[in-house]
């Protein structure tokens, strides 16, 4: 009934995993190489506008990041910056400086620049994303100087160079114990009063601005591309998982199961399995139908044969009496033989009817109906329903041995056929005595049928009678083929048939 | 002539018999053969060939009705559930064909006493006719019920075999008790197990065969080959008195 291994497998977990790895790694890797680039601008950007625009932020060059954090410190520059510490206040030398900074970092046109030993620069480049800043060093030249007016001092030098967030912008000076605001004086007159950093401000800020920097460039895009990776595998994983459930679950019936919608591949293939789901469901429809037909079909002949069977077993038994009353001895005695002979005939084309169509039911879905008996109790109903025949063939029947109790689940009136066309067969076929033996086994219960008749002949088949004979036992292989266990036909050591089967016992 | 000589052959083993019979039947020679053998018993007997005529004889009292379950016009189930319903307790012994044991548990659960099957020895109809009568004649509703040396009192909820006395569980009592009263008749696993626990027990067939193996390992003198709790194979049980019901 229910021989569904097959559907019931299921997909090894570390497969299952597999295909939404894959699609994970895949999309994540699309994603963050497409998503990255725009996504750190312009979430930088948003950040930058939340943060007041504190933060320095990368820039798109021909769809590459170039990173907000270097140090614009080449070979080059660096010489200049030597020069410009030989030089202080030369200020044709900061200007070329800067320009030769500018160029090396942002050839395409530096953002801003500040280069705070000669603040003319300034005005050169300044656009909206880079700003470099030259903050003052703790030196003492730099200390000797006005640390109020640190822009137009003579003593004031670039020792070294850093990008600056652009707070920097707005001015400030980046001085150790300075007060809060500072002033300038300009060509134009003093400045407006600038707030003062100091050193360790500044490098906090300098480290936000690479954390932030890293966050926006790196961690943010990918973990969005791994989320977008994460919907994509689901969501296609989703629907492969629902078109195997509804395989695995679904009723033939319904093929509806397989239809997933979306138009897609998926949704292709959902809809060729409901298409042959639906073939299936034909095919077991027409098989139950002609099941059904083929049911119908054996209980009308069953009954159709039956029938007249039992009214001339009627009638035969009427007649006996009749026979009984005939006055003449000779006569009397061959109408009684031969009444005797067509009560067996009708018995037994009964019998040949009723095998034939048990060959016929037992193939049929849901033909064995199990219950739970004693062995013992099966044969001997058996046995008693035989004795009658086994009296009249002037053969002892027996039954031997002991299973104490083991108890079949089995189909009961069908291995009642078994049991009857075995002993019947034996009966027909024992010189004097037919032995049923039963015995405990490993697995259940084995039931030996013992006559000491002529046995089977070469070819494992005895058929006297070929009109009925070779039908019983072929029943019988087939009622217990249908319970599992299998007819052992042979013949004894000391001459006779043996034929033999064993039935698994019940769970307790 | 010839039914004369059957009928004392039959007769000199049993009573005289009164008992009205309808028989329903619709192949002609078992009819005739079954009316022929039941009258030589001295029942009296009315025969109906369908369905449609079997309900109209049935306006009149019979003490059993012989019914065959395919009949021309419909089921014989039909029949014996419709008498039921109508709260109509006469015994309906049913002719089935061996090949079917589900007809058998339809027609046990649609109320039918017992069944005969077909092909059958007419000694072995009558006889089961006989035994249908004498148990349906038999007060139902006593505390005591005895088989053989088994007996049950219902009333002190004690059981034994003889002197001994069994230790039955409460459901194993009542499902002996059950089945003691109704000597003789046949019980699908079902009807057991509505009469039995009842409505509200919700489990299946295996329930009643581990009680029933639990009552032949005390009742029976060997639970292999039981004798009073027998197994109708293909239906059920049924607690079978023995010799002295026979």
């Amino acid at each position: 009934m229910s021989a569904r291994t097959g559907g019931q497998r299921r997909v090894p977990w570390y497969r299952r995993l597999g295909l939404r790895l894959t699609l994970l790694i895949a999309v994540t890797v699309i994603g963050f190489g497409r998503l990255a680039p725009s996504l750190s601008v312009s979430l930088g950007e948003w950040l930058g506008v939340r943060l007041d625009g504190e933060f320095l932020l990368g820039e798109v060059v021909d769809g590459e990041v170039v990173p907000p954090l270097f140090d614009p410190l080449t070979p080059e520059t660096r010489a200049f910056a030597v020069e410009l510490v030989a030089h202080p206040g030369d200020m044709e030398l900061t200007r070329r400086l800067g320009e030769d900074l500018a160029n090396t970092v942002a050839p395409g046109g530096i953002d801003f620049l500040v280069l705070s030993p000669a603040l003319d620069v300034l005005a050169a480049t300044r656009t909206e994303r880079f700003a470099i800043g030259v903050p003052m060093a703790p030196d003492p030249a730099f200390e000797a100087c006005s640390q109020y007016y640190p822009i137009y001092d003579e003593g004031l030098l670039a020792s070294w160079l850093v990008l600056v967030p652009p707070c920097a912008l707005d001015g400030f000076v980046l001085a150790e114990g300075a007060d809060d605001m500072a002033v300038y004086e300009g060509e134009d007159g003093p400045s407006e009063p600038i707030p003062v950093v100091s050193e360790a401000e500044y490098e906090s800020s300098f480290v936000r601005l690479q954390l932030l920097g890293t966050l926006v460039g790196w961690v943010l895009p990918l973990l969005g591309a791994l989320g977008v990776g994460l919907l994509v595998s689901w969501t296609v994983t989703r629907r492969i998982d629902r078109l195997c459930r509804a395989a695995r679950e679904g009723n033939v019936g319904d093929p509806d199961v397989f239809r997933i919608g979306g138009g897609d591949e998926l949704a292709t293939l959902g809809e060729e399995l409901a298409g042959s789901r639906e073939r299936v469901a034909g095919l077991v429809n027409a098989l139950e139908t002609s099941d059904e037909r083929r049911r119908e079909w054996i209980a009308q002949v069953s009954h159709d044969l039956r029938t007249p069977l039992t009214a001339l077993r009627v009638c035969l038994s009427r007649a006996e009496p009749l026979v009984a009353s005939v006055g003449d001895d000779a006569l009397r005695e061959e109408l009684a033989e031969t009444v005797r002979v067509a009560t067996g005939d009708t018995d037994r084309v009964h019998t040949l009817a009723s095998d034939l169509l048990e060959v016929a039911r037992i193939e049929l879905p849901g033909a064995l109906r199990r219950e739970t008996f004693p062995v013992e109790e099966l044969v001997a109903q058996a046995v008693t329903g035989l004795r009658p025949l086994a009296e009249a063939s002037n053969c002892r029947l027996v039954q031997e041995g002991r299973t104490e109790g083991t108890q079949v689940h089995a189909d009961g009136p069908r291995l009642l056929r078994v049991m009857e066309n075995v002993l019947r067969n034996a009966i027909e076929h024992a010189s004097a005595e037919v032995v049923v033996a039963v015995a405990r086994t490993a697995r259940g219960v084995q039931v030996e049928v013992l006559d000491d008749g002529p046995g089977f002949g070469a070819t494992g088949d005895r058929r006297p009678r070929p009109d009925s004979a070779g039908i019983g036992l072929t029943v019988v292989e087939r009622l217990l083929e249908a319970h599992g266990a299998r007819l052992e036909t042979g013949n004894r050591a000391e001459g006779g048939a043996r034929v033999a089967f064993e039935l698994a016992s019940a769970p307790a | 002539m010839w039914t004369k000589g059957y009928a004392r052959r039959v007769k000199s083993t049993t009573s005289t018999n009164t008992a009205k019979i309808l028989l329903v039947e619709d192949d002609m020679r078992i009819r005739v053969e079954v009316m022929g053998a039941l009258r030589a018993q001295d029942f009296e007997v009315e025969a109906a060939v369908s369905l449609s005529g079997a309900v109209d004889a049935l306006d009149r009292d019979f003490d059993l009705v012989l019914l065959d379950l395919g009949l021309p016009d419909g089921d014989g189930v039909t029949l014996c559930e419709r008498l039921r319903r109508e709260g109509r307790g006469v015994p309906v012994l049913m002719l089935t064909a061996r090949d079917e044991p589900e007809d058998r548990v339809r027609g046990l659960e649609s109320g039918a006493d017992d069944y005969v099957v077909k092909p059958f020895h007419m000694p072995e109809l009558v006889a089961r006719v006989r035994g249908l009568l004498r148990r349906s004649g038999r007060q139902v509703g006593d505390d005591v019920y005895r088989a053989g040396d088994l007996w049950i009192d219902c009333t002190q909820h004690r059981a034994g075999r003889g002197d001994a006395e069994f230790t039955l569980r409460p459901r194993e009592f009542e499902l002996l008790a059950f089945l003691m009263r109704y000597p003789g008749r046949p019980w699908s696993r079902a009807q057991l197990l509505d009469r039995v626990w009842g409505n509200e027990f919700d489990g299946d067939a295996r329930t009643v065969d581990i009680h029933v193996r639990r009552i032949r390992q005390q009742i029976e003198v060997d639970a292999s080959r039981p004798r009073y709790l027998r197994t109708e194979f293909g239906v059920g049980y049924r607690f079978d008195a023995g010799s002295a019901e026979e």
